[in-house]
């Protein structure tokens, strides 16, 4: 739930430098998320939408609320033009791939992805079964903070100039995203092939409006009762379930 | 995803040490009553933040810093802004006092689909004030209504069933219109008779002359808001089952329909924003309540600085008020205090700074004193 426009990525450096600064920035600000949600124990959405504010600020701050035009070369390899393809598929996409099968092996098949579940089925029960808590929230956090870094990197690099908001807006998709892939939002369900699935059911349905010739604005409408289609079949689904 | 705290068994929130546990506490000193004061009663230290924040914003006038005086006349002009956040501070308090995790990320969205709609009422079709504001409330109250059924009812989290009807609403209110504003004569004219400071009868020269809206809209709903649940068995019902669904059901509280009426009554109020709105700007805009962080994120900053409980059952409306209050006072004095759009950008960070502060500080006082007043 990070807006921060973890923009950092200018500065004309190379590429491997520019990504890695800004991973590694974004892995600070979700520490700090982190840090303050597992350990001051409130409540997530209230601090995470206090530090939204705060990194909003310091990103307004760095670059003095002017947007930058000048994306450098370097970045094109992430971009959406000839030099962002390898075999004809962009390399962004490629990443993503990675990083699904990633996220898949560590979640399913490691001690600690395994820990991230039971801490959302049930908090008190992971703790007695010798997980710390804490720190895994932490972590979890910080795992987040990491990934927006990377995804802020693709953002700027496929975009041709750099505006302020360019990360408003985008965390309540993303939750849509999460939640419409099956991901229960009280915590210790969800699958990472169900989130891919919900991201491109987001972005499908958005993009079949604009082809539809419909007014783009209208894809929200949409987004929103998949949503509701999306959880209330699988409350319904539950609560038959219980019954039996 | 959250961190469970330990619910309070404490109804009101209000409860008074003398008559609570008996606790070997009895020997305080003074500066620790005061720190006790400052922690659980969230009205001690609202008040006491106010009075430095205005305080120190008259030093900084004084000695010619500002760039423009930041006196009473000023202070009263900025109230305006007031009406809108505190009204949405008194819908999210009926949510979240709700409980179940209960948050209304729909408001800002409302807000804008009903300020369409009291534009084509009043603007368009040339109804009644009163009609077109009566409508615009039940436009109001039926989209809260839906997420009332959504939650209450098929059992949605809040925060999903809210954040899907956000999407929706939103997308509505630009497109009913093409995503023009309307701003026809009676609406640009709404500004005179609703958002005009104007002097009060009878004391009204001895003080500064105080926005419309607050006579016309906030005190009006402050008092409803207040009686309704200070007063009235709705109202010890919201308290009820934000505290413990169980025991309400119980205790043979209908707690479905109590906790949909609570969404539905935050689309009322929220309608009623719309309205207000609607006079501020002179115009009736499809992202009135959307644009830039929305509606939704002050209105609920404001309900967590101003006390509640997010995890439910703990809440005032003085809290939401002198919240609300602090919050827009600082931002007058930060608008004063920097050039250009400097202002704006630390009005973001002090409002970060303090939703964050407050909610460590809400997790504290529940930890050590047990219940945040």
């Amino acid at each position: 739930m990070i807006t921060a426009k973890l923009v950092l990525v200018q500065a004309g450096l190379s590429l491997p430098a520019a990504v890695l600064i800004s991973v590694v920035v974004g892995g600070l600000l979700g520490l700090l998320n982190g840090v303050l949600i597992a350990y001051g124990r409130v409540h997530a959405i209230i601090i995470t939408f206090g530090t939204a504010n705060i990194f909003q600020w310091i990103s307004l701050k760095l670059f003095n609320s002017t947007t930058v035009n000048n994306i450098p070369d370097t970045l094109a390899p992430l971009g959406n033009g000839a030099a962002g393809r390898t075999l004809g598929v962009p390399n962004s996409f490629l990443i993503t791939v990675v990083l699904v099968a990633i996220a898949w092996v560590y979640l399913r098949h490691t001690a600690g992805g395994r820990h991230f579940y039971a801490i959302g089925g049930d908090q008190l029960a992971a703790e007695l079964a010798g997980v710390k808590v804490r720190q895994r929230v932490l972590t979890a956090y910080l795992l987040t903070g990491l990934l927006v870094g990377l995804a802020s990197c693709i953002v700027v690099a496929q975009g041709s100039n750099l505006g302020q908001n360019v990360g408003a807006g985008k965390e309540l998709a993303v939750i849509a995203a999460v939640v419409i892939g099956g991901t229960s939002i009280t915590g210790g369900r969800g699958s990472v092939l169900g989130t891919v699935l919900g991201a491109l059911l987001v972005q499908t349905v958005a993009s079949g409006v604009t082809q539809l010739g419909w007014r783009s604005e209208l894809s929200d409408l949409f987004v929103g009762i998949a949503i509701i289609i999306a959880v209330g079949a699988d409350l319904i689904r539950e609560r038959a379930r219980r019954r039996r | 995803m959250s961190i469970p705290t330990a619910a309070e068994p404490d109804l009101t929130g209000t409860q008074d040490d003398q008559s609570g546990s008996p606790t070997p506490e009895r020997a305080e000193s003074l500066p620790a009553r005061v720190i006790r004061a400052l922690l659980t009663q969230r009205i001690v230290l609202l008040a006491v933040l106010l009075v430095l924040v205005v305080v120190y914003f008259m030093v900084l006038g004084a000695t010619g810093y500002l760039t423009a005086a930041y006196d009473f006349d000023y202070l009263s002009a900025a109230l305006i802004n007031a009406v809108p956040l505190a009204m949405l501070g008194f819908a999210e308090l009926f949510v979240i006092l709700s409980g179940r995790g209960g948050i209304d990320l729909s408001v800002g969205a409302i807000v804008s689909l009903a300020s369409m709609i009291f534009g084509f009422a009043y603007g368009r079709w040339g109804w009644p004030l009163w009609l077109a504001i009566l409508a615009t409330a039940i436009v109001g109250a039926v989209l809260g209504l839906v997420n009332g059924l959504l939650v209450a009812y098929i059992g949605f989290p809040a925060l999903i069933a809210t954040l899907a009807t956000y999407y929706a609403y939103k997308s509505l209110a630009v497109v009913i219109n093409n995503q023009r504003p309307i701003s026809t004569k009676p609406i640009q004219n709404l500004y005179e008779s609703t958002a005009r400071s104007v002097e009060l009868p009878l004391i009204g020269s001895w003080i500064p002359n105080v926005p419309k809206g607050i006579f016309l809209f906030l005190l009006p709903t402050l008092v409803v808001v207040w009686l309704l649940l200070a007063r009235t068995t709705y109202g010890r019902r919201v308290y009820a089952i934000g505290t413990n669904d169980v025991a309400a059901q119980w205790s043979a509280i209908g707690v479905r329909a109590t906790r949909a009426g609570a969404y539905a009554l935050s689309g009322l109020i929220s309608g009623l924003v719309a309205v207000v709105t609607v006079g501020q700007f002179a115009s009736a805009r499809p992202d009135a309540g959307v644009s830039g962080n929305g509606m939704a994120l002050p209105a609920i900053t404001i309900a967590v600085l101003g006390g509640v409980a997010i995890t439910g059952g703990i809440g005032r409306v003085s809290g939401i008020v002198l919240a609300t209050v602090l919050i827009v006072w600082m931002n007058a004095g930060i608008r004063l205090a920097f050039e250009g759009n400097a202002g704006p950008q630390y009005q973001l960070l002090a409002l970060g700074v303090l939703l964050v502060f407050a909610a460590l500080l809400n997790g504290f006082a529940l930890r050590r004193y047990g219940g945040a007043g």
